[in-house]
């Protein structure tokens, strides 16, 4: 078991009456890029700044390598924050804007020469050391902000949604370069991001939330092929999720009623009890449209949309229940062509289910 | 040939259609500059009549820097000036860094109106008061007196654009310079202080400016020996317009405007 960087230990914050956090508890691992994901107003940004010492929590203690800091000053916490506007100084050119951090540390003029360099070179911008802020595109400030940030070696580093501001390719650039830049450096990176795709492709482990709370933690994998809530299944990525009653289980296989009597067959144990309701999820890319029939349960074809890459299918079942199938353009060469009203089978791999108990 | 199409049909709202409007524009701008035109030009006559042109010369000029009243008027202005916007520039800064980094206190909007009251107070109101109050108290400070007036008036003129700044100014930065080790004081020395002093410059110059030219409440205030120019002035006048006159106007107008540049300057949003 890797070390913990960063434990968050039940930690409330009040704003008024407000509950911004309930009740959150996390362990973030040494030389981890970890992603506190969910939409705006879930808790995300309070704790990340909670962490960074600009929010006093109203219970609970935070932990930073086995010492606790909750009531530290920010200055007197050893982690570094990108900003979502950068906070670059305007005033002060791009050197002495990394220098700052160094300087308040009390290293040496040549240490801090060195290090600037040294950082200048790490995000590319190596000419830009007697450059002011203000003319720089975004994707510039970005890469100052982060050698900023990085310059003083912090333990940790906070990134508060930072690829917000970039249009959608530099975005997509800065990805890569930003997981390349927590693997080249060791730092432990906490991302703060609304964006699932963002957390999806970047983080080895995603902490999804939502009203304050912590609703799953895993890596991208668990937590899109996994979800354990509703909120979550469907926050990341299209999905199907279908309310069902357990109606019947054994040792190898479970059988799921939907409200409108349709039976699915399952070849998979559960570990829940007969006749307890829950939703089941599966993604639309697991969903195969086979001859009716031959699947485990039947539905129609009820519309089709052509997005290039992909098809999405829509058919509903005998219920009513709308359930959709996506297939990559690849998957559809030489498939007999399908018209809407056609009766059509449903079929997955027991595996792509997932029982969604919240 | 057809008529002449009117090729700006797309401009409709623009005033510039109006040509009649140049006229006026014409009219505002003459009377607004000419009698400068004037006093300055005739500033470098040497004559000995006011409006008798003979020929061209700083004659004038070499008589006012020689004339020890007007050099003694002089430095009472510069040092009331001087002392006047440090005071109130300092007071100022103080004030609107209270009011907008201090956070939500009882009695903010109370503040920012008291602050900015005098700008609207008429001058005549504010000299008759405090010529009243210095002379119940018995306050007889010689040039102490006039630079606790002119610090005074000269407060909601360095306040504004002092505010105006740290209006646009988010604490981001601050908090970006605490997160980087800075303590609270070193945030205020390293970020916010540089940051702010564009707005701070301005309101010097502005308050300097104000000082500069004030008259109303200088002629209640001052007293023998602690006269300032604009008043100094009014009283050549009193003798009758003397080509002297035009050049220390015309030497106090440029000051103004090199101020006032400053101030533009300064003031000028940062892009």
């Amino acid at each position: 078991m890797a070390e913990i960087a960063v434990d968050v230990q039940n930690i409330v914050k009040h704003y008024g009456s407000f509950v911004a956090l309930n009740d959150v508890s996390l362990s973030i691992q040494d030389n981890e890029f970890f992603t506190l994901l969910g939409p705006s107003g879930c808790g995300k940004t309070t704790l990340l700044r909670s962490i960074a010492g600009f929010e006093e929590v109203t219970e609970g203690k935070i932990f930073l390598y086995g010492e606790e800091i909750e009531d530290l000053a920010p200055h007197q916490r050893p982690i570094n924050t990108v900003f979502q506007h950068y906070a670059l100084f305007p005033h002060m050119t791009v050197h002495d804007n990394i220098a700052f951090g160094l300087k308040r540390l009390g290293k040496s003029q040549a240490e801090i020469d060195k290090t600037v360099k040294e950082m200048l070179a790490l995000v590319q911008m190596e000419d830009f050391g007697n450059r002011r802020t203000n003319n720089m595109s975004g994707g510039q400030m970005q890469r100052i902000a982060l050698a900023r940030a990085l310059a003083p070696k912090p333990k940790v580093l906070l990134l508060d949604e930072p690829l917000s501001a970039l249009d959608l390719k530099l975005r997509q650039a800065m990805r890569d370069e930003l997981q390349k830049l927590q693997r080249d450096t060791g730092i432990t990176f906490i991302f703060v991001t609304h964006d699932q795709d963002e957390a999806m492709s970047m983080s080895d482990r995603i902490a999804v939330m939502s009203n304050g709370q912590v609703q799953q933690v895993g890596t991208p994998d668990e937590i899109y092929n996994r979800p354990k809530s509703r909120f979550v299944a469907d926050f990341i990525g299209d999905t199907n999720i279908v309310d069902v009653t357990i109606e019947a289980t054994d040792a190898k296989s479970t059988l799921y009623r939907s409200k409108g009597g349709v039976g699915l067959q399952v070849e998979r144990a559960t570990d829940l009890t007969v006749g307890a309701e829950i939703s089941i999820n599966v993604r639309p890319e697991n969903v195969v449209i086979v001859d009716a029939g031959k699947g485990r349960a039947d539905a129609t074809l009820t519309h089709k949309s052509f997005f290039g890459r992909t098809s999405i299918y829509s058919m509903e079942l005998n219920d009513g229940t709308l359930i959709k199938s996506r297939y990559s353009s690849r998957d559809e060469l030489g498939r007999k062509e399908m018209a809407i009203g056609d009766s059509v089978g449903i079929d997955f791999a027991a595996d792509t289910l997932a029982e969604l108990t919240s | 040939m057809s008529a002449p199409r009117k090729t700006k049909a797309k401009g409709a709202g623009n005033v510039a259609h109006f040509k009649s409007l140049y006229v006026l524009v014409g009219f505002f701008y003459a009377f607004l500059y000419f009698p400068i035109i004037v006093l300055v030009a005739y500033s470098f006559n040497t004559g000995t009549r006011a409006m008798v042109w003979k020929g061209f010369g700083i004659d004038w000029y070499v008589k006012v820097f020689t004339n020890g009243a007007i050099l003694d008027a002089a430095k009472n202005s510069l040092l009331v000036g001087l002392i006047a916007t440090i005071l109130a520039t300092t007071i100022a800064t103080a004030g609107a860094l209270a009011l907008a980094r201090g956070g939500a206190f009882r009695g903010k909007g109370v503040s920012m109106g008291v602050m900015t009251l005098p700008l609207i107070v008429p001058e005549i109101v504010t000299a008759v008061a405090t010529l009243m109050f210095f002379s119940a108290i018995g306050l007889n400070l010689g040039l102490g007196n006039l630079i606790i007036a002119h610090t005074v008036f000269c407060i909601p003129f360095a306040f504004m654009p002092i505010r105006a700044r740290l209006e646009g100014m988010d604490t981001y930065m601050e908090q970006a310079a605490c997160d980087l080790y800075a303590t609270e004081w070193q945030a205020f020395r390293y970020i916010t202080l540089p940051m702010m002093m564009p707005g701070i410059i301005a309101g010097a110059t502005l308050s300097f400016v104000i000082s500069l030219d004030d008259f109303i409440i200088s002629l209640m205030v001052s007293s023998a020996g602690t006269t300032t120019l604009p008043v100094y002035i009014y009283s050549m006048i009193r003798n009758g317009i003397s080509p002297e006159v035009n050049a220390i106007s015309t030497v106090l107008f440029g000051v103004s405007l090199a101020l006032v540049t400053i101030y533009w300057i300064a003031s000028k949003p940062r892009k």
